[in-house]
């Protein structure tokens, strides 16, 4: 593209040194720079990788418990050099050692919601909706859109914490994970 | 004199520079999030069920008073039945395991045996519990503990029943021995734990 650009530039200079009527003493000339920067975005490193959220069950009668704060991570040195859509799609605590389908009145996930936080003014937040097995009958995701350019902290937390049933007691397990997936991506329908 | 000028005319070139790199999306991040949830039996207080028992007295507590061990016209002793459950739960495959402190139901304070006298009444504890079931039998041979168990490869809740049986006439001098005054004692555990 260069190329072809330069070698017209060349044949205009050729054609100039012809004057077709009164040639002028002085001329100007425009030149006219153009840059142009590509939509961007970057997701930063993680603080912690991991969120532990520690005991789950109550040691009174086996029932979810209460847990208190909201654990969470963070994201730094985020930026989208444009409008941008942030989506957090989450998956329950599962309990990996526990074969097969917990018995009646058993439940070997905990649903909770993730949001994410610090990128534009609200929350993009996914709630999970694993039954007692764990697994989840539809698929599920929270976004939010920005239309201006962002850089910011996006923090990660976990909360409303919950069981399939009321009342279902957790099977016991050393292991329960889940997973947050955060996505940044640009958004075409912003700015600039 | 003619003035030739020469002009440079440079016209509608454009330089383009791009910065940076165009991408709709980034990696995204992923974040583990666990948790634990601790092995755990739970057993609440034990409820007797008076209404469909026969020969019992007084509950009070964890104590079943049986109304009249001994029958009034054979000295010997009565049928006894009843259920006492427990509300229970455990969250990973268990035992539970019931046993008699004595035995048998053994007259207490140190009263001697007289010939053709019976000092302990035999009786049997049947318990369900999940998918199982089991019964200890008390026999009163021996003053001396007596264990029934068995496993339960998942986790449960509901109710332990168990239901406590004595024949009528049951002792450990023989059937229908007349049995020595005094009080007669055992206490039953129940134990729910790891198998």
């Amino acid at each position: 593209m260069e190329r072809k650009l330069l070698t017209l530039a060349v044949a205009v200079n050729a054609l100039a040194g012809i004057c077709a009527g009164p040639c002028a003493a002085s001329d100007s000339a425009t030149v006219t720079v153009k840059g142009m920067v590509g939509s961007a975005c970057h997701l930063g490193d993680l603080s912690s990788a991991q969120i532990d959220v520690g005991q789950l069950s109550n040691n009174t009668d086996g029932t979810l418990a209460s847990i208190s704060g909201t654990p969470g991570t963070t994201i730094t040195g985020s930026w989208c050099n444009t409008g941008s859509k942030i989506t957090v799609v989450a998956t329950p605590l599962v309990a990996q050692g526990f074969a097969g389908a917990p018995p009646s009145g058993f439940t070997k996930a905990v649903n909770y919601t993730a949001s994410a936080s610090g990128w534009g003014s609200a929350a993009a937040s996914d709630t999970t909706l694993g039954n007692t097995s764990g697994a989840e009958s539809a698929s599920h995701s929270g976004s939010q859109t920005l239309n201006d350019p962002e850089a910011n902290t996006i923090a990660v937390n976990l909360s409303s914490f919950s069981t399939p049933g009321s009342g279902d007691r957790l099977v016991a397990d050393s292991d329960y994970e889940g997973t947050i997936t955060v996505t940044l991506a640009t958004n075409a329908a912003g700015s600039p | 004199m003619t003035k030739t000028v020469f002009r440079t005319v440079f016209s509608g070139l454009v330089l383009i520079a791009m910065v940076g790199s165009s991408r709709a999306q980034v990696t995204p991040a992923v974040v583990r999030a666990i948790g634990s949830a601790d092995e755990l039996c739970t057993l609440a207080a034990p409820q007797v069920n008076v209404g469909g028992a026969n020969n019992i007295g007084s509950v009070a507590g964890s104590t079943v008073n049986i109304a009249d061990l001994s029958d009034d016209q054979t000295l010997s002793t009565r049928a006894t039945d009843f259920d006492v459950r427990f509300a229970a739960m455990c969250n990973f495959d268990h035992r539970i395991a019931i046993s008699s402190d004595r035995g048998g139901l053994w007259l207490q304070g140190g009263t001697t045996r007289p010939a053709g006298f019976a000092d302990a009444v035999p009786y049997q504890a049947a318990f369900t519990w999940a998918d199982g079931n089991q019964t200890l039998q008390a026999n009163a041979a021996s003053e001396s503990e007596i264990d029934a168990a068995f496993d339960v490869n998942r986790p449960a809740f509901g109710d332990i029943v168990i239901h406590v049986h004595v024949d009528q006439g049951a002792t450990n001098a023989g059937s229908g021995a007349p049995l020595v005054a005094g009080t007669y004692e055992d206490i039953l555990r129940v134990t729910l734990g790891a198998q």
